[in-house]
Parts: C-alpha cells; structure tokens; sequence
C-alpha cells in the first residue's frame, strides 16, 4: 500500500507547474527591427514609383529599348497611353480592378529642366505620388508628401542616382524624411551622405511588384522615433552589408 | 496528459488486484454449510483529500480567458504599440494546476457530503529585451469553494470506487461566477492513508490524482 501512496506523491508533484507557454525570445534589437521596417516599407514604394518616371523619360526621349525593357519588367500587361503632357500607364489588379499611374510632363524635358509629377487614379480617387526633376545618370530629386486627411503623414525627399542594370533597376539613395502620426509619434530618419541606400529593384514581372525587404545591399540610416504619448525617444543606426543583412549601432 | 492516462491504468490495475474475497464457504463435520458475506463496515467519518488537477476548459476561460486569448500578435497592433511591445519578450507560463483541498463525512456507506476548495494560478511575466529585467507580470489566479456530494458504489477494504458532483462559485479578478465540478469516475486505493486518481469534468480539471486520510474524531 505505501508504494501506491509514493506513487500518488511523485506523480502529485511532477504533475504540478505544467508550462503551458514557452513565451517568446529575447531580442534585443527587436524594437529595432519594427522601426527600420517601417521606413523600409514606406521608402520603398516611394523609391519603386521612379519605374514609372523612368520608362516616361525613356519614351520622352526617344530611347525605345531602355522603354522597352522598363515596360517588360515591371508592368509588361499594361496599356499604355501617350500625349504631349502626360503617359498614362494603366494596370490591372488582382481584384479585377485597374489602376492608372499618370506621369504629367507638362511637355517639357527632364533634360530641360522639366518638373514631373506622378499620380496614382483609382477609381474616382486620385492621389499625387510626388514630383521628380533631374535625369538618368546624375542626382534626381523625388518628392512625396503623403497623408490621409486625418491623423497620419509621411512626407520625405530623397535623391536617386539610378541606373537600368541585367535585372532592373539600381538605386543610390540619399535624403531624409519625416512620418507622423497624431498624437501617438512621430518618426524621422536620415539617410548617411557619405553613404547612401543601395537598392536593387529588380522584378520578375506581373502587373504589381512585390515589397522585396532584403534589396538594400549598402548604405547606412539613422532613424529617430519619438512617442508622443509616454514622451520617450529612441534612436538607431542601421548599416546595411552587400549581403543585404544589416547591423544596428 | 499522457502520464495522468498512464497513472490511472496503472493505479487501476493495482487496485483490482487489491481487492479481498467478499465471501467466504465453510462446511462444518455436521455437512452444515456457512456462508459467510464480507461487508466492510463504514467505520471512518471523515475523509480529507488534497489533490492536484490538470487543466480544463472551465480553468483555463478563468485564468487565460479561454487559453491564449489576451495575446495579440505584433503584426495585428498599431505601429506606437509594436514598439513598445517589441522592447519586451514574454517568459514561459506555467500552470500551477488545479490544487484542491476536500472533506467529506460519511452519511451512509455509499454517501458522502462535504466541501471542496480549489485554487489555481498561470505566471506569467513580461522581461525588457535589453537589460532582462522583469517589466510586468501577468499572474492571474482563481478560488472556488463547492458543496460536494459522492457516491460510493464500490467498497471494499481497501479500495473503492465512487462518482462525485459539486457546485460553487469561483473568485477571480472579476465578479465571483459559478461553477461545477464532477468526477466521472474516482478510485481510492488504502485504508486509512489513501491515494485516488479520478477522471472528472469542471474546474477541478479532466484529471486529478492525490492523497487523503480517513480518520474518526475523537470522543
């Protein structure tokens, strides 16, 4: 009888304190890690947006295959619509809808000093992506200011030195830029002048691209973050390696 | 959950094996025949118990409000609250598993009315990413308190077989709501010191084992 009574006692406390959770890893460059995703995942599309002003120029210009292979990398199924001051680019989505990117050149040159904006129509709405000056081979300024009629607003400027490269498009980046969002914070980073954002555009095709994360192959960025409601500040360098990883600083 | 299945087989094996003759036939030198039938008496009134269960729905709706519910993924908060959920990492939450403490008085052999009182606890805690310290804790804990009646259906010396149901309230952060328990089927192996494993439904969990002791008060 006592062996059933022992038995009974080591089950009882090797039954106890069961982990029903093995909870989550210490990172510390966790928090990190969520801002420069953040940027990342703005700039980027602002940065993929240049294939539209590219492929314009091209055609602009008169460079027939650098249009030719812009068009067949990155919107080979859309329809395309030329007039003296703009190119239309009209895509279809996935929803069965179409999207239009408008390049309006105004007639005028990037190489004469031309000032293009890009929007994007979609349905009744219209959103002005930004304005590009500058050509292909020397610093071009992209703009864009983005919010959404409430609460939240990105607004930077950066300059691209940008080159058509085997598989798409090759980017310096230079410039700052600054997101907000009210009353909760607001963030804003900087891109090191003396090493600047390499980023590969590349696109194996379709009517949309996909957000590649891993396509900054150098350069180095600062990143400021302030919460606005515990009124605490944090602050990151990142430095990214050919191999696309990054470090934090 | 695999070593309460294999406990229980094995508790009940033994227990089967335990059990003594009930009758017995004896023939005297006259050819007269006595039978004789073996009825254990039901010479102990009191009977405490102290167990420990595993985890049930009903426990994990107290203490994680139906098991993994609070956690949000980090993808699914706004931005301001990523961040500040990224500076930190959760540790291992551990269930204490339910104890309970019960005394039951033994109306008839077959009858048995008493109370249960149950305790539980998950801990759990937030630590900061860079310096590891403890930021938060999660801890939650409940009690309940239950009348209980069992049923005894097999008695014998040393073993016994029995059902049980009770009804209470349970006490948590939150307002006291009720609650139940019930031993589908419990078996208890000793005499005055015992051990018992029992298959039940409610807040005392799917599974308990534990130990108890039989006694008279004193006159």
């Amino acid at each position: 009888m006592k062996k059933y009574i022992i038995l009974a006692l080591v089950a009882l406390f090797s039954l106890s304190s069961c982990v029903l959770d093995d909870g989550t890893t210490r990172d510390p460059n966790k928090a990190n890690e969520v801002l420069v995703r953040k940027v990342i995942s703005s700039l980027s599309p602002t940065l993929r947006n240049v294939k539209y002003i590219l492929y314009a120029d091209a055609v602009v210009e008169g460079r027939e295959s650098d249009a030719k292979f812009i068009k067949s990398h990155y919107f080979p199924n859309a329809t395309i619509e030329t007039a003296d001051d703009k190119i239309t680019i009209t895509e279809s989505l996935s929803n069965n809808q179409s999207m239009q990117s408008v390049v309006t050149t105004g007639g005028v040159k990037l190489t004469e000093g031309g000032s293009w904006t890009l929007e994007e129509v979609s349905g009744d709405k219209t959103i002005l992506v930004g304005t590009y000056t500058g050509v292909q081979g020397a610093e071009c300024t992209f703009t864009t200011t983005y919010t959404n009629g409430k609460e939240e607003s990105e607004d930077y400027s950066v300059k691209i030195l940008y080159s058509l490269v085997s598989n798409g498009i090759k980017m310096k980046v230079w410039g700052a830029g600054d997101m907000e969002l009210k009353r909760s914070y607001t963030m804003s980073f900087t891109i090191d002048d003396n090493n600047p954002l390499i980023h590969y555009y590349s696109n194996t095709g379709g009517s949309r691209d996909t957000f590649y994360y891993i396509n900054y192959f150098g350069g180095a960025m600062n990143i400021a973050y302030t919460d606005l409601v515990d009124n605490t500040s944090r602050e990151v360098n990142i430095l990214f390696d050919d191999d696309g990883d990054h470090i934090y600083n | 959950m695999r070593r309460f299945i294999l406990l229980f087989l094995v508790l009940l094996c033994g227990t089967v094996a335990a059990q003594n003759r009930t009758v017995t036939r004896e023939v005297d030198e006259n050819g007269v025949v006595t039978i004789t039938k073996y009825i254990p008496r039901c010479d102990t009134r009191h009977d405490l118990r102290l167990s420990i269960g595993s985890v049930s729905l009903m426990s994990m709706l107290y203490l994680d409000e139906g098991w993994g519910h609070e956690y949000t993924s980090i993808s699914a908060l706004d931005f301001r609250n990523q961040i500040k959920r990224a500076d930190s990492y959760s540790s291992a939450k551990y269930f204490t598993g339910v104890i309970s403490l019960s005394y039951g008085y033994n109306l008839r052999r077959w009858l048995q009315l008493g109370g249960t009182v149950n305790f539980a606890a998950i801990t759990d805690s937030y630590k900061d990413n860079i310096t590891n310290e403890r930021v938060e804790n999660h801890n939650k804990y409940f009690g309940s308190i239950m009348p209980t009646v069992r049923f005894i259906y097999f008695r014998r010396e040393k073993v016994q077989f029995y059902s049980s149901v009770s009804l209470g309230l349970t006490i948590t952060s939150y307002e006291p709501t009720v609650c139940y328990d019930a031993t589908l089927f419990g078996c208890s192996f000793g005499r005055n010191l015992f051990g018992f494993a029992e298959i039940g439904n409610g807040i005392g969990g799917w599974g308990r084992i534990g130990i108890g002791y039989r006694f008279n008060s004193k006159k």
